[in-house]
């Protein structure tokens, strides 16, 4: 992967060094991680919910009910 | 001289009967010479006139050049014209291009001449589409990581949060070649040395939806730097049609 330098004595383009590259991919994998992070804590808030919903329709609320007290 | 005899019929003078380059000025009347007198297109404007060409004859009401790179402008009294260093507040540093690269380091142009520098990103795309563009501060030219600390709104189609990347900044979300995107970061004081460096931005994108985002943070490390680097975390290699800095003092 190549890198543009632009300076005003004139532009160049060279190669990544390894340093570079190493410090992409941890970079790359941290945003991997952050996201994955996100999306299991999304599957547990949505399974709580519904959890907690089922919760109120078993003591005997209607959906309205339900939507006047969470919102 | 008395006449005597036949007197000669009087006859007109024609131009036969003077010899030529012999009426001098003086046998001229003062202020008898008309435009008409002159032919077409044979005044030498640059050895038959003299004084000062006012301005309300076309002229400038001026008898110097300026001196270098000075501009003519209208004086602040509005009554006549002058010559006058051009403002330098503002002015371009750069201006090219970038093409399929996996970073674009703008690098060298801070300079104690200014405070502050706009950078303008216009027609820009990532290789891959909806992915991150990211910003890193150079110091002697290299790439810093560690100690950005900022808050970037996204909007999309909807909210897309806080952002707490700490070895960049995270400007927005960028498209491939289908669309271009564009953006502008300010730079507060890169060579200063007793702050953490300063930084804001506005982007312009599409992510599936139109999409815009802002933001600004610090690099939390207060010795000058050099310059900075665009790229994309994973790599994705970044065209950009036009790039332009300018230094504002």
């Amino acid at each position: 992967m190549k890198k543009l330098i632009i300076t005003p004595q004139g532009e160049q383009l060279v190669d990544l060094t390894q340093a570079e590259l190493n410090q992409m991919q941890i970079e790359n994998q941290n945003v991997i991680d952050a996201e994955k992070l996100k999306q299991e804590k999304l599957v547990i808030e949505l399974a709580n919910k519904q959890s907690a919903l089922n919760k109120l329709k078993s003591l005997g609320l209607n959906d309205a009910e339900i939507k006047s007290i969470i919102g | 001289m008395p006449f005597i005899g036949n007197k000669p019929s009087a006859v007109p003078l024609t131009s036969a009967d003077i010899a030529d380059s012999i009426i001098t000025s003086a046998k001229i009347v003062d202020a008898t010479i008309a435009n008409a007198d002159i032919a077409n297109s044979t005044i030498n404007l640059t050895t038959k006139v003299t004084g000062t060409l006012p301005v309300v004859n076309g002229g400038t009401g001026l008898s110097a050049l300026g001196t270098s790179l000075q501009v003519l402008r209208t004086n602040s009294g509005a009554t006549a014209l002058e010559f006058a260093s051009a403002s330098s507040d503002f002015v371009k540093l750069l201006s090219t291009s970038a093409s399929a690269s996996a970073a674009v380091s703008i690098d060298g142009y801070f300079t104690s001449d200014y405070d502050k520098y706009v950078l303008y990103l216009s027609g820009g795309y990532l290789s891959s589409t909806n992915n991150r563009i990211c910003l890193k501060l150079n110091k002697s030219g290299t790439a810093q990581t560690g100690n950005y600390s900022h808050v970037s709104e996204h909007q999309a189609g909807s909210y897309d949060g806080y952002n707490s990347e700490t070895d960049y900044f995270h400007m927005g979300y960028w498209t491939s070649s289908s669309r271009r995107n564009t953006c502008v970061i300010t730079i507060f004081n890169p060579l200063g040395t007793t702050y953490a460096k300063e930084f804001l931005w506005e982007l312009q994108g599409y992510d599936g939806a139109a999409h815009w985002g802002a933001g600004g943070g610090i690099h939390d490390v207060n010795s000058a730097i050099s310059g900075v680097t665009l790229l994309n975390q994973a790599g994705h290699t970044l065209t950009i049609d036009k790039i332009t800095l300018y230094g504002i003092k």
